[in-house]
C-alpha cells in the first residue's frame, strides 16, 4: 500500500543525474565497502573483536554498581542460590526424603551442584533475553556487531559463576556425605567452557526471539521453571522416579541435564559416563553455532526504530 | 576497513557511494508485535503500512566534502542517513562507504539510567574506540561537552542539550572518517555550535566527510559545500550550497504563501 504520489517540486535547478559509476566499483575504489548488507563472517568476527572491550566494560560496570548499591550487593548474588539450596533440601531432602526413597546417595551435595550449575544457564538465558531490548538506544544509533550484546551478558554471568564455583566446592566438601577434593574436580573447567558456549548460543536465540516478540520475556520465567524441573536438579532422572523409559531417555538428552550431570560426575564420586560428556559437548557446540547463526540472520533488523 | 583513529582516504576519493537506493519499511499498526498476532487470522490486525522513505536516490560524496541534506519533514533525510550508516536495511540499490559512518542522530544513543561516565565508556567502546584511548581523552571529552559537574550523575539528570553535546563529544573524540549529524532536533547553544562547527571543519581538513541534516539554512550555509534536497524520498536537487539552498528557500516560501492564501482567500480579507 503506497501513499499517493506527490508531484515533483519545480526547483528551477537541473535534475540530479545518476552518477557514472565504474563497472568494477570495488576494483576502482578498493577502499569502499558495501553497507547495509550482512558482513561476511570473518569481517563480522573481526568487528566483534575490535569491540571486545565493550563486552568487558558492561559487566565490570555492573559489578561496581552492585557494590555501591547495597552493602550486601555482591553477597546476594551468592546468597541467592545458597538459600534456594537450603529450601530445596528442607523440602526434598528432609520432608520428602528423596535420598532414601529414590536412590540418591547424599542428596545434599547432589542438590548443591545441580542448583549452582543450572543457575548459570538460567541467568544467562534471562540476561540474554533482555540485551537487545535494554540496549535499544545504542543499537538504533551506532552500527556495531549486535552479537557483542549477548556476549557481554554471558561474560557478566560467567564472572558471577566463577565466584560461585569455589564456594560450591567448599560447601560440597564440608557437608555430610560430600566427597573430598579429587582430581576430577579439574574437569569442572571443561564443564565451565562447554556450559559457557551453550549459554552464549541459547542467549542469542532468546535475544532475537524477545526482540521479535516482547511476550517472550513474560513467558520466560515459566519456561525456565519447567526447564528447571526437567533437568534433574531436584530429583534425578531415572526410571525409579519416572516410570516411562522413553520419557527418561528424552529427558536425558536435555542439554541442561547433561551439563548438570557432567558437573556432578566431576565433583561427586561418580563414574565418568563418556556418553554424557560426548552429548554435552555436541550440544554445546551445536547451540553456539546454531544460536549465533540464528541471531546473525536478523542482524540488520535490530536497529529499526 | 581502517582502524578508527586515522583517516586513510586520499583527498578527493569517494567516501560514500549511493546507487539507486530505495528504502522502504513497514510500520505495524501495533508498535510491538505480540506473539498472538502471529496466530491471528484476521488480516486487519496484521496490517502494516509500507513507507517508501527513500526512492531511487543516487550520489557520490568525496572526502573533504561537507554535504548538507535539506527537505521537508518526512522527506527521508534521516532514513537516508541511517541507511548510509548501516542502521536500516536497504530495499534495493547499493550503498558503499569507506568506513562505518558515525551517526549523531535524532535517536539518543545514551542510556538514561547510567552515569555520564559509564555512557562515555559504553558509547565509546561500542564505536570501537579502545578503552585506553577513551580513558586518556576522558577529560577532554567531558570538557568539550561542558558537563564536568554532572558527569557522574545518571544521564537522566542531564538536559537534552547536555546529552547531545556529550554524544557529539564522544563520537568525535577520535576523528571519524565519515561523520553524519542529524540536527533535526537542534539542542545545542550558539557557543557549542561554534565549537562543534570548528571540530567539523577540522575533520574536513583531515580529509574526512561530513553529512549534515538540518532545518536551519544558516547552519547548512555555514558548514556545507554541497547540498542535496530530498522531497518525499526523491532527490530533486544536488549542487552547490548557495544554489540549492536559495532554490529550496524560494520553494518553501512559495508553499507557505500558497497555504496562507488557501486559509485566508482574498475575498474574506
Amino acid at each position: 500500500m503506497t501513499p499517493p504520489d506527490h508531484p515533483r517540486p519545480d526547483t528551477g535547478l537541473p535534475e540530479p543525474q545518476r552518477p557514472d559509476l565504474p563497472h568494477d566499483l570495488r576494483g576502482r575504489w578498493p577502499h569502499l565497502r558495501r553497507v547495509g548488507i550482512r558482513l561476511p563472517l570473518r569481517e563480522y568476527l573481526r568487528e566483534l573483536w575490535r569491540r571486545r572491550e565493550f563486552a568487558i566494560t558492561v559487566p565490570l560496570g555492573e559489578l561496581k554498581a552492585q557494590n555501591q548499591d547495597s552493602a550486601l550487593g555482591q553477597v546476594w548474588h551468592l546468597l541467592n542460590p545458597l538459600l534456594l539450596i537450603a529450601v530445596y533440601y528442607l523440602i526434598f531432602g528432609v520432608m520428602l526424603q528423596v535420598e532414601d526413597r529414590r536412590g540418591v546417595d547424599n542428596y545434599l551435595p547432589f542438590l548443591i551442584v545441580g542448583v549452582i550449575v543450572f543457575n548459570y544457564t538460567r541467568s544467562s538465558i534471562q540476561a540474554g533475553a533482555r540485551m537487545i531490548v535494554k540496549n535499544r538506544k545504542l543499537v538504533q544509533s551506532i552500527n556495531f556487531p549486535r552479537a557483542i550484546l549477548p556476549l557481554s551478558a554471558i561474560v557478566s554471568e560467567a564472572i558471577a559463576h566463577l565466584y560461585a564455583l569455589p564456594i560450591m566446592l567448599v560447601l560440597v566438601s564440608l557437608v555430610r556425605g560430600g566427597p573430598p577434593p579429587q582430581w576430577t574436580w579439574l574437569l569442572l573447567v571443561v564443564v565451565f567452557v562447554l556450559q559457557s558456549m551453550f549459554n552464549l548460543g541459547i542467549s542469542m536465540v532468546v535475544a532475537r526471539l524477545s526482540f521479535h516478540f516482547r511476550d517472550v520475556q513474560q513467558l520466560l520465567p515459566f519456561i525456565l521453571r519447567l526447564y528447571f524441573y526437567s533437568s534433574g536438579v531436584l530429583i534425578p532422572i531415572n526410571t525409579d522416579i519416572i516410570p516411562n523409559p522413553t520419557l527418561v531417555t528424552i529427558l536425558q538428552l536435555n542439554p541442561a541435564y547433561l551439563l548438570v550431570e557432567m558437573a556432578r560426575e566431576a565433583v561427586l564420586v561418580g563414574p565418568l559416563d563418556p556418553q554424557v560428556w560426548l552429548l554435552g559437548t555436541l550440544w554445546s557446540v551445536a547451540m553456539l553455532v546454531g544460536g549465533f547463526w540464528y541471531f546473525r540472520a536478523a542482524e540488520n533488523e535490530y536497529g529499526r526504530v | 576497513m581502517s582502524e578508527l583513529a586515522t583517516v586513510s582516504v586520499a583527498a578527493g576519493d569517494p567516501t560514500v557511494v549511493v546507487d539507486r537506493v530505495d528504502i522502504t519499511y513497514r510500520i505495524y499498526a501495533d508498535s510491538a508485535p505480540r506473539l498472538r498476532k502471529a496466530f491471528v487470522r484476521d488480516r486487519r490486525q496484521r496490517e502494516h503500512r509500507s513507507v517508501e522513505a527513500v526512492r531511487d536516490v543516487s550520489f557520490v560524496a568525496r572526502s573533504g566534502e561537507a554535504v548538507g541534506i535539506v527537505g521537508h519533514n518526512g522527506s527521508g533525510k534521516s532514513t537516508l542517513l541511517r541507511g548510509i550508516a548501516g542502521l536500516v536495511p536497504i530495499t534495493t540499490g547499493d550503498i558503499y562507504a569507506s568506513s562505518i559512518p558515525v551517526l549523531l542522530g535524532v535517536a539518543a544513543a545514551l542510556e538514561p539510567d547510567l552515569s555520564g561516565r559509564r555512557n562515555v565508556l559504553l558509547g565509546g567502546t561500542a564505536l570501537g574506540i579502545p578503552r585506553a584511548e577513551l580513558e586518556k581523552r576522558f577529560d577532554e571529552i567531558v570538557e568539550f561537552a561542558g558537563v564536568e559537574e554532572f558527569i557522574d550523575l545518571p544521564l537522566r539528570a542531564f538536559s537534552s542539550g547536555m546529552r547531545s553535546r556529550l554524544q557529539f563529544a564522544i563520537a568525535t573524540a577520535v576523528t571519524p572518517e565519515i561523520l553524519m549529524v542529524d540536527e533535526s532536533l537542534s539542542t545545542g547553544d550558539a557557543e557549542f555550535k561554534e565549537r562543534s562547527d570548528d571540530r567539523i571543519r577540522g575533520m574536513l581538513a583531515e580529509a574526512g566527510s561530513v553529512f549534515l541534516v538540518s532545518h536551519s539554512m544558516r547552519s547548512i550555509r555555514d558548514v556545507c559545500t554541497r547540498v542535496l534536497w530530498l522531497d518525499h524520498g526523491r532527490l530533486v536537487a544536488d549542487g552547490n550550497t548557495d544554489e540549492v539552498v536559495d532554490a529550496y528557500e524560494r520553494y518553501m516560501g512559495d508553499l507557505k504563501r500558497k497555504r496562507k492564501q488557501r486559509k485566508h482567500p482574498p475575498e474574506q480579507r
